[in-house]
């Protein structure tokens, strides 16, 4: 049976998800990862539409989101999730390069849980992806409706 | 009652008429009755004078007659004769003279009589006298009889003589009060005169000030009219100008003839003259005008802006209007609005050049960073992948792969945080100096550890200022002095200000370090500048260059002093203005 997806990521670089995925390795989460390679496959995700269509898993127990996207960028995501009653509970966290201010205060405008700053060293890269998938995938008590381990 | 000076003038010609010639009319009347009085008291004279004459008659003919009788001498009797003829004359006289008195009408009519009777005795005793003599006569006609008739001659003539003389004391009495009366009549027409001829002359002096004051009145609106640099006319509702001053001639250069002898409109530019038609015929319903520009043709051809405020009175059908000329005032706004046109333009290439900006140092942080994250990552796992089976200097490049990439992620951030410092809104508060050292000063501690420093921090003023940013300035001038003593065993670190009085306070941050050359000086707020190999002190050389942006955020200015082994001195000022909010 093949592992339940709990973890949506919504990446476009290839290279930054590749080496999130393998940050998540270290911990044992990364087959329980789902990519979407931009905010609209976050979206048909979510909503089980297009490429998405029919998939047998539940919600997310946590949405990781980069803010710069083609098509829709992240904070267009995370505006659509908490305009719908049915997936506003679903945690995301922002995962980006980003530290200017006003994607900060957007972000948390709109609801977001975390805002975690990608860092340059690769080191700290791992830790701080650890720590984001095992606090959220292990730790948290997702809300209902999210899959449980 | 307001009346007019003609109005004025009739009313007082008709009360100095009438009252003049009543006082004349009156005069004249009493003069005239006076007269009458006085013919009346001269008529009785007159009638006592003749009754007089008349009685002097009659005695005399009765003397004559008896001096005859008695002497014979026809001389006595021929002046008999004589008064006996001129008696009736006498008579005649006082009837004439009494027609107006019946009275004495009738004493006349019996003295007629009583003489008559008198003569005729008398004749008949003179012709028995010189027929028969005297005694015969005097038997005939005895004497006694024409003493008697004689007697009632006087009786009457006395009856009528007093009848006159009471008449008389009537007249004069009644002659006397006309006289009085017509002295007082004239007396208080000549008052009247006089008080009418006083008015007259102050109402007249009265008068001619009212009309020089009129005159001059008016001698200074045709100054006005004449000499106003405003555009003054009349307009007829009929289109054509009934009256221009001499600013229109200078204005647009026209003669006024000219002017007056086409219509308006044909002044008017063509562009303005349906919304000038307009304008006018509000005016001509009533409506005021209070501002109205429009452009008037000049003999030289151009155009001339003339802004309007106007009325119309519609008895006289006629528009009352004042214009100025605006032209240069007109060309200055045009000038200004271009300008501010321009200004525009400028804000909008600096807002869009801001934008750009923002949009690049966006991109710097977020595309610039990935690929250094991925170098950095992928070496990291290539490392941990086959990291055995490289040989020692295979390594060594790996790792400064990864270095380099950190290091200018470093840069980056540094560049971004900068870049921050310059566009952030700054929030200004009360902020106090002294806690914000003294947190700097404890998030120092870890550099501190096991060094020697001695610490002097003064009393700190508080400043207007953005708490946030203050507090890197701190931070950042702190730690240098931290970094460049790490030689000096102890350290000394000096933290004070200045209060120069003229509005602004310089704080500075003193230490015993490795100072620097002043030739270098300018260097030292640079962006990424350094006066130290990074080897011997790290950093990327931001720190002193967002002191700099910050102080100069906040209206000051920085600087530093030093020399090479002995020490800096870094001196920042900020105006020494508080807002009444404490924080």
């Amino acid at each position: 049976m093949a592992p339940l997806k709990r973890i949506l990521l919504a990446e476009d670089n290839e290279r930054d998800a590749e080496l999130t995925m393998a940050a998540l390795e270290e911990h044992n989460l990364a087959n329980e990862v789902v990519v979407a390679r931009d905010g609209a496959e976050a979206l048909d995700y979510l909503y089980r539409r297009g490429t998405f269509a029919g998939h047998a898993n539940g919600l997310p127990v946590v949405v990781l989101l980069d803010l710069k996207m083609p098509k829709v960028d992240g904070l267009e995501v995370l505006r659509q999730m908490r305009a719908d009653p049915a997936i506003k509970h679903v945690p995301v966290v922002m995962l980006t390069s980003s530290r200017e201010e006003q994607d900060l205060i957007r972000s948390y405008e709109l609801g977001v849980n975390a805002y975690v700053v990608k860092p340059v060293d690769f080191q700290k890269f791992v830790e701080s992806v650890k720590e984001i998938g095992m606090f959220w995938a292990i730790i948290n008590e997702p809300p209902p409706g999210a899959m449980k381990r | 009652m307001k009346l007019s000076t003609e109005s004025k003038i009739l009313a007082g010609f008709l009360v100095t008429t009438v009252t003049l010639g009543g006082v004349g009319w009156l005069s004249y009347r009493a003069t005239e009755d006076f007269i009458t009085a006085q013919t009346w008291v001269t008529h009785t004279y007159e009638v006592m004078s003749q009754l007089e004459t008349t009685l002097a008659t009659v005695t005399e003919m009765d003397t004559e007659q008896r001096g005859y009788l008695l002497t014979g001498d026809t001389k006595f009797l021929q002046r008999r004769q004589a008064a006996a003829a001129q008696l009736p004359g006498e008579l005649e006289l006082v009837q004439q003279l009494t027609i107006d008195n019946s009275a004495q009408q009738k004493g006349v009519g019996q003295l007629e009589e009583l003489t008559q009777e008198q003569i005729a005795q008398e004749d008949d005793r003179i012709a028995v006298f010189q027929k028969s003599g005297l005694r015969a006569a005097l038997a005939q006609e005895p004497i006694e009889k024409t003493d008697a008739a004689m007697q009632a001659v006087r009786v009457l003539t006395g009856d009528m003589w007093s009848s006159e003389e009471k008449l008389l004391i009537h007249r004069r009495e009644e002659s006397n009060q006309l006289g009085r009366q017509t002295e007082r009549i004239i007396i208080s027409g000549s008052v009247a005169a006089v008080i009418i001829g006083w008015v007259i002359v102050i109402m007249g002096r009265r008068e001619l000030k009212l009309r020089a004051l009129a005159q001059q009145a008016q001698e200074e609106l045709d100054r006005y009219f004449k000499e106003s640099r405003e555009m003054i006319c009349i307009l007829g509702f009929d289109g054509y100008f009934k009256n221009l001053n001499p600013a229109w001639k200078w204005t647009l250069g026209f003669p006024v003839e000219e002017l007056l002898s086409r219509p308006f409109i044909e002044f008017i530019h063509p562009d303005d003259r349906k919304a000038t038609m307009t304008e006018a015929e509000k005016l001509m319903q009533g409506n005021e005008l209070i501002y109205f520009e429009n452009r008037y043709l000049c003999k030289d051809g151009s155009y001339r802006w003339i802004a309007w405020s106007a009325r119309a009175e519609i008895a006289q059908k006629a528009i009352y209007a004042t214009g100025r000329d605006i032209t240069e005032r007109k060309q200055s706004l045009e000038k200004i609005e271009q300008l501010n046109g321009d200004l525009k333009r400028q804000a909008s290439v600096l807002e869009a050049a801001n934008k750009e900006l923002e949009a690049f140092s966006y991109s710097v942080s977020h595309d610039l960073r990935a690929p250094l994250r991925h170098i950095d990552g992928f070496v990291k796992m290539l490392t941990k992948q086959s990291g055995e089976k490289l040989d020692e200097r295979s390594r060594r490049y790996l790792d400064i792969i990864a270095d380099s990439a950190q290091r200018m992620g470093a840069l980056i951030d540094d560049l971004l945080v900068f870049s921050r410092m310059s566009r952030t809104e700054l929030h200004c508060t009360n902020v106090s100096n002294e806690a914000l050292v003294h947190e700097a000063v404890e998030g120092l501690q870890m550099e501190c550890n096991g060094r020697q420093i001695q610490w002097k921090i003064g009393a700190l003023p508080e400043v207007n200022a953005d708490g946030t940013m203050l507090q890197q300035v701190w931070v950042n001038l702190i730690s240098n002095a931290v970094k460049y003593t790490r030689p000096r065993q102890p350290a000394e670190i000096e933290i004070g200000y200045n209060d120069m009085g003229e509005g602004e306070y310089i704080f500075f941050v003193h230490d015993n370090g490795v100072g620097f050359d002043m030739q270098y000086a300018h260097k030292l707020f640079g962006v990424f500048q350094r006066l130290h190999r990074s080897d011997e002190f790290e950093g990327t050389g931001i720190g002193l260059a967002n002191v700099s942006r910050i102080v100069h955020r906040h209206g000051g200015r920085v600087w530093a002093e030093g020399k090479l082994n002995e020490g800096a001195t870094f001196y920042f000022s900020l105006p020494n203005k508080t807002t009444g909010t404490k924080k």
